[in-house]
């Protein structure tokens, strides 16, 4: 029997900011969970692809509290695509405004989370879009 | 819920105390009133530091705050001042607490986003534009940025004996970038705030310049008892540097101590801590250090609501939470608050948010009695328990970093990021398992639309990094660089000796050095901190 890969996270922060405890929990939940969790901590975009590409990660969370969502958010998927990882599930969670939600999911983000998000639906969304046996993420493709 | 059931459940505080049902005197029995408690103004302070407090002196109404530019930031701080706000504090935007400079391309989207950049005195010169610095004290984050604002203040022809503020120079054990400003290796972090403080009160005398800062940790679920921990053990280490060092009395080292911490929910527990933070912090200089003087005794508190403890959901709830938060602390004996917009989970404060927070200070000062007389819950059975056991408890938490080797050991070891992280945790499941109720959050919840109003969110305007970007590119290609390169030559050559290293980070300054020019002086000499960035 095939041995059964695990789906990969890769957690980020884009950069400098230092309020990590949204990164932290939602790191430990999905390791929780069962996922395999690479956490970045504070990363560059360029930095956030390469690794997304070399661990060959299926997700990327970023987390973001006080830094201009969109600015991140699109340097972001621009150099995912330039690393071949334009296919990845993307996450963000964060203090993100509502106003800019619908933007958000046009750029290509498929899962937008705040505190008033229990853990366990974080894990939930990430194990219904990705398929364990494949890594791959379904259904938002 | 029937009577046995309400007997069978465990009441705890914040920090995990057992709650009794009722208090007797029998809870106070062992304590002496002149020996644990006293009088105001007089040792040990249980009852507060001045003998009439806010009758003599309100606590100072000080918002930490900084908004998109210099230019904003000025607007702001002579609005606050407009309204009745007695004390300033610069909120940064983090590349700036980071020390980075507004055009490095690791910061690209958090230049101006959530407090004010300024990568030179330019910059501070702006902010400041036209308000007195001799009849305002302000609070500046960090020791490069107080350079800053004291270069700024000679410039403008201030008396620097008479400009006043404080420096949250001490906040060592907080593993994040935050509050290990410029990410420098601990060792040089100690290195400058013990120089900076040196400085300081031979030229400065009005500035706190060894205020010990534990809002980040509390702010990421520390409790009261850790909190106090941490703020009394960096205290201790760092009046021992001052010993060790020799350079000049210990008695300054005391006269120019502050603090600063966070207010959670508790209400008992927030009150309680600063009285016991007094009594240990009297007994810390009496037993430890030998101070006979009771005037270089005071454990001067700042105490601002913390973030963590504001929702996103029915954000009209913080005002409430703000102001029993406040309330708590003005019944503690703080010396200076900062009520936090109730907009705080959303965005940094509009206007309207603002407002609010200063009139929420300004109702506990003058409309509802409370600081008509001093401490007015002494007596109180469970607040003389609650006092002590805080105390009790604090004395274990300092043991357990003294036998570490103290402070700066226990932080190189890694042993308060790891506290961090289980603080992130449990604070985390808490609030997930229900066992702290968060109302609308974990408890009482309504869906969105079913909150019946919406509050106005202060919107970001991107072009203002664009615009500091150009100014900050424009200030390198017109000062004198040869002056500027000279000038961090000496501040390099004076980290890798012994001599006050102070002076020289101003003269970089005067000569219109950069913040991240100078930051990265002290990041090539010691090294980057390895936990300012919290790994697991």
């Amino acid at each position: 029997m095939a041995k059964e890969k695990r789906v990969r996270v890769l957690m980020a922060k884009p950069g400098v900011d230092g309020h990590y405890r949204g990164m932290f929990v939602v790191s430990m939940a999905l390791r929780s969970a069962g996922f395999e969790v690479i956490y970045g901590g504070n990363m560059s975009p360029p930095e956030i692809a390469s690794t997304a590409a070399q661990e060959d990660v299926d997700v990327v969370g970023l987390s973001l509290l006080t830094g201009d969502v969109r600015t991140w958010v699109v340097d972001t998927i621009k150099e995912l695509k330039e690393n071949g990882k334009g296919d990845v599930l993307l996450l963000l969670g964060g203090l993100i405004f509502e106003h800019d939600v619908p933007e958000l999911r046009k750029m290509g983000v498929h899962g937008i989370f705040t505190s008033r998000n229990p853990l366990s639906e974080i894990v939930e969304f990430v194990r219904k879009n990705t398929s364990a046996e494949s890594g791959v993420a379904t259904e938002l493709r | 819920m029937t009577a046995a059931e309400g007997t069978e459940r465990q009441f705890t505080t914040w920090s995990g105390i057992p709650i009794k049902e009722l208090y007797t005197p029998e809870d106070v029995q062992d304590l002496d009133y002149d020996r644990d408690i006293g009088f105001p103004g007089e040792p040990p302070f249980t009852r507060g530091v001045y003998r009439n407090m806010y009758r003599g002196r309100q606590f100072t109404i000080r918002r930490f705050t900084g908004v998109e530019t210099p230019e904003d930031t000025n607007q702001l701080y002579r609005h606050e001042i407009e309204l009745g706000q007695t004390g300033l504090a610069i909120a940064p935007d983090v590349p700036t607490s980071t020390g980075l400079d507004s055009d490095n391309p690791r910061c690209k989207g958090d230049v101006g986003f959530c407090g004010v950049p300024i990568d030179s005195i330019q910059d501070m010169e702006i902010i400041f534009d036209g308000i007195p610095l001799d009849k305002i004290t302000t609070w500046t984050y960090t020791v490069p940025l107080t350079a800053m604002y004291l270069v700024n203040a000679e410039k403008r022809g201030y008396d620097l004996k008479l400009v006043g503020g404080s420096t949250p120079s001490l906040g060592w054990a907080t593993p994040s970038a935050l509050d290990t400003p410029w990410e420098v290796a601990i060792d040089g972090w100690k290195r400058e705030s013990m120089d900076f403080a040196e400085w300081t009160a031979e030229h400065v005398p009005k500035w706190h310049s060894t205020s010990v800062s534990v809002y980040a940790p509390k702010d990421n679920g520390f409790n009261c008892i850790q909190e106090l921990g941490v703020l009394l053990g960096t205290a201790i280490t760092a009046a021992d540097a001052w010993k060790e060092r020799g350079r000049m009395p210990l008695e300054v080292f005391f006269r120019r101590i502050a603090f600063e911490m966070a207010t959670a929910s508790d209400f008992f527990e927030e009150i309680c801590k600063l009285r016991a933070g007094r009594r240990m912090w009297t007994k810390i200089c009496t037993e430890r250090y030998g101070i006979t003087d009771p005037s270089l005794m005071q454990f001067r508190v700042r105490c601002q609501t913390q973030g963590s403890t504001n929702t996103i959901d029915e954000p009209l709830n913080n005002l409430i939470r703000i102001a029993f938060g406040m309330l708590a602390s003005t019944l503690g004996g703080a010396q200076s608050l900062h009520a936090n917009g109730y907009d705080e989970a959303l965005c940094i404060p509009t206007d309207q948010s603002m407002l609010l927070s200063i009139r929420t200070l300004q109702i506990i000062q003058e409309e509802i009695d409370v600081t008509s007389t001093v401490d007015p819950l002494a007596g109180s059975y469970y607040v003389e328990w609650l006092t002590n056991e805080l105390e009790k408890g604090t004395w274990a938490y300092l043991k357990k970093i003294e036998d570490m080797g103290g402070m700066i050991a226990a932080i190189k070891s890694g042993f308060f990021v790891n506290e961090f992280k289980r603080a992130n945790y449990d604070w985390v499941h808490r609030i997930e398992t229900g066992e702290r109720v968060v109302v609308g959050v974990n408890k009482y919840r309504l869906q969105p639309e079913e909150v019946p109003y919406q509050v106005p969110v202060y919107r970001f305007e991107p072009t203002c990094r664009d615009r500091q970007i150009d100014r900050v590119k424009k200030l390198r290609r017109d000062r004198d660089n040869d002056r500027v390169g000279k000038a961090l030559k000496e501040l390099e050559q004076a980290c890798r000796g012994n001599e006050n290293t102070f002076p020289l980070v101003m003269e970089s300054f005067r000569a219109y050095a950069t913040l991240q020019e100078v930051c990265d002086v002290w990041r090539e000499v010691y090294g980057l901190n390895p936990h300012s960035r919290m790994q697991i």
